[in-house]
């Protein structure tokens, strides 16, 4: 029996090189600095993969051409979600309805619908989705006055601005004063809260927030993004929107070519082997357009 | 007047220091956090599909029934009296990536005999390097194994015959590997392995008297279960 010892070291070497064998665990390298391991980003604006266009659909359209327009835009215009064409359009100089109607996989004939008053719209934007993986990659945001929005999309960025100026024209026909995106600036602003504050190291009432830009703006060209905190134009602070508004008005009252804006950006350093949060004092260089006006 | 004006040159320099740490940095040159963050979403969303590509990979742990058929002169001192009934085989495979790719793996083949003669092991213990090829939903696998071999013959009946033998092992091998379930295979393998013996007894066995290689043709067929 005792030359059955002799098994015992080789069962021994085999399991050991089975261990041995078995696949190492995946070591991240020494050198590479590792992301923090709480994201503080939830206090600021989210991101969006969506994008907004600076668009002031502005057009020399009567009416009729404004109504033709949209006729024509017919099989360019598709339901938001599902991508169906329309299937029955209807426009004249008090609003634009939509129907569209398709058949389930289980035979269920399902449709969808909606209405724009031309005297109920509040804005517009023009929007672009890059990461819709679907044709079709353009649209329009219709906000209406009763608190509710339409949202189209079109194959192409120059269907939905067509269909935005038809809707314009026959909107401001209509009496309705639509709100678009300022043509000097290019931003969405608002306060900056406490948590926002006191992470940045100042006071709430020192600066504005940017929740977003829009693509192809002064203030995309500026270089502002969306959480950067605007605290100061032209030497003067800016402790609400209207401030910076009224600073690029007056600025292009006066034929200026450009302003300095001064603001904290939020970004990160690497410090040893790790991203540490940090806000940057930073500036950027606004140029003015002559014409159009900041709100 | 010289104490003064240091004074005023000490003075000037931190204000300048001062300025300078206090100016802002143009922004085109600062990247905003939330850039950052993305990155750090992106890098571990590409390390997730490696990871999961990795657990992808063929890696089984097997086991089944093993049938020899001894042959070349040791052969002759082993068969047919010590026909062996309980064979098995144990081990592991992977495969260095997803699909079609290079194989490695350990195996333990296990002969025992044991009846009123007395107990008789034979065991090897192999590595293997070989190919699989993924042809959904079977695996082929070709390739080798070298191992070491132990063969013990304790014969309670006639002393001539108890000996003992270390040695090594190769051969081809051909290996059908049929997935009844992502995580579960049943897999057939064929093998010709040749064995050569160095006695470690003193005095006459049949390994020192010159029948010290063994060739076994070994059909193979089990379970085996992803790792």
């Amino acid at each position: 029996m005792k030359r059955l010892s002799l098994l015992l070291p080789l069962c021994l070497a085999f399991i050991a090189a089975s261990c041995a064998s078995s696949p190492p665990a995946t070591i991240q390298p020494a050198t590479a600095p590792q992301p923090p391991v709480t994201l503080k980003s939830e206090i600021w604006p989210k991101i969006y993969a969506d994008e907004s266009y600076l668009a002031t659909f502005a057009s020399t359209w009567s009416a009729e051409e404004a109504i033709g327009t949209i006729r024509n835009l017919q099989n360019s215009v598709v339901e938001f979600n599902a991508g169906l064409p329309i299937s029955e359009l209807s426009v004249d100089p008090y609003g634009m309805r939509a129907n569209w109607s398709w058949t389930e996989t289980n035979s269920v004939v399902k449709s969808a619908s909606f209405i724009i008053p031309f005297d109920q719209v509040a804005s517009m934007l023009l929007e672009h989705y890059p990461t819709l993986e679907k044709d079709f990659k353009w649209g329009l945001l219709i906000s209406l006055t009763t608190g509710s929005s339409v949202s189209v999309r079109t194959p192409t960025r120059d269907a939905a601005e067509r269909l935005g100026k038809a809707i314009l024209v026959l909107a401001s026909a209509r009496g309705s004063k639509v709100s678009l995106p300022d043509s000097r600036f290019g931003a969405a602003l608002g306060p900056l809260s406490e948590a926002q504050a006191q992470a940045a190291g100042i006071l709430q009432s020192s600066g504005i927030i940017v929740s977003w830009i829009f693509k192809e703006s002064p203030a995309e060209k500026a270089g502002l993004s969306p959480q950067d905190i605007i605290t100061g134009i032209d030497g003067k602070p800016v402790q609400k929107a209207d401030d910076l508004f009224s600073a690029i008005n007056a600025a292009a009252a006066v034929g200026a070519k450009e302003l300095k804006i001064t603001g904290i950006r939020r970004s990160y350093k690497i410090e040893g082997s790790k991203y540490v949060e940090i806000f940057v004092p930073v500036f950027f260089t606004l140029e003015i357009a002559q014409t159009g006006a900041s709100q | 007047m010289n104490a003064k004006r240091f004074a005023l040159t000490v003075a000037m320099a931190v204000i300048a220091i001062c300025a300078a740490s206090s100016q802002e940095s143009d922004a085109k040159n600062v990247t905003p956090a939330w850039i950052t963050e993305k990155q750090f979403g992106q890098a571990a969303s590409q390390e997730a599909p490696v990871a999961a590509k990795a657990s992808n990979a063929f890696s089984v742990f097997f086991i089944g029934y093993d049938y020899p058929t001894l042959s070349v002169p040791l052969a002759t001192h082993l068969t047919p009296g010590w026909a062996s009934p309980y064979n098995f085989s144990l081990g592991f495979e992977s495969c260095t990536a997803e699909g079609s790719a290079m194989l490695n793996g350990l195996e333990m083949e296990l002969f025992i005999t044991s009846n009123n003669s007395g107990l008789r092991f034979l065991m090897n213990d192999m590595v293997m390097i070989g190919y699989s090829f993924d042809l959904k939903p079977v695996r082929f696998n070709l390739g080798g194994r070298l191992g070491l071999s132990v063969l013990d013959v304790n014969n309670e009946t006639d002393a001539s015959d108890t000996y003992s033998g270390l040695g090594f092992v190769l051969g081809p091998e051909a290996s059908l590997y049929a997935a009844l379930d992502p995580s579960f295979w049943l897999w057939l393998r064929a093998r010709y392995s040749m064995s050569w013996y160095m006695s470690l007894d003193s005095g006459t066995t049949p390994i020192s008297s010159g029948d010290n290689s063994l060739d076994c043709l070994s059909i193979e067929a089990g379970l085996a279960f992803k790792l």
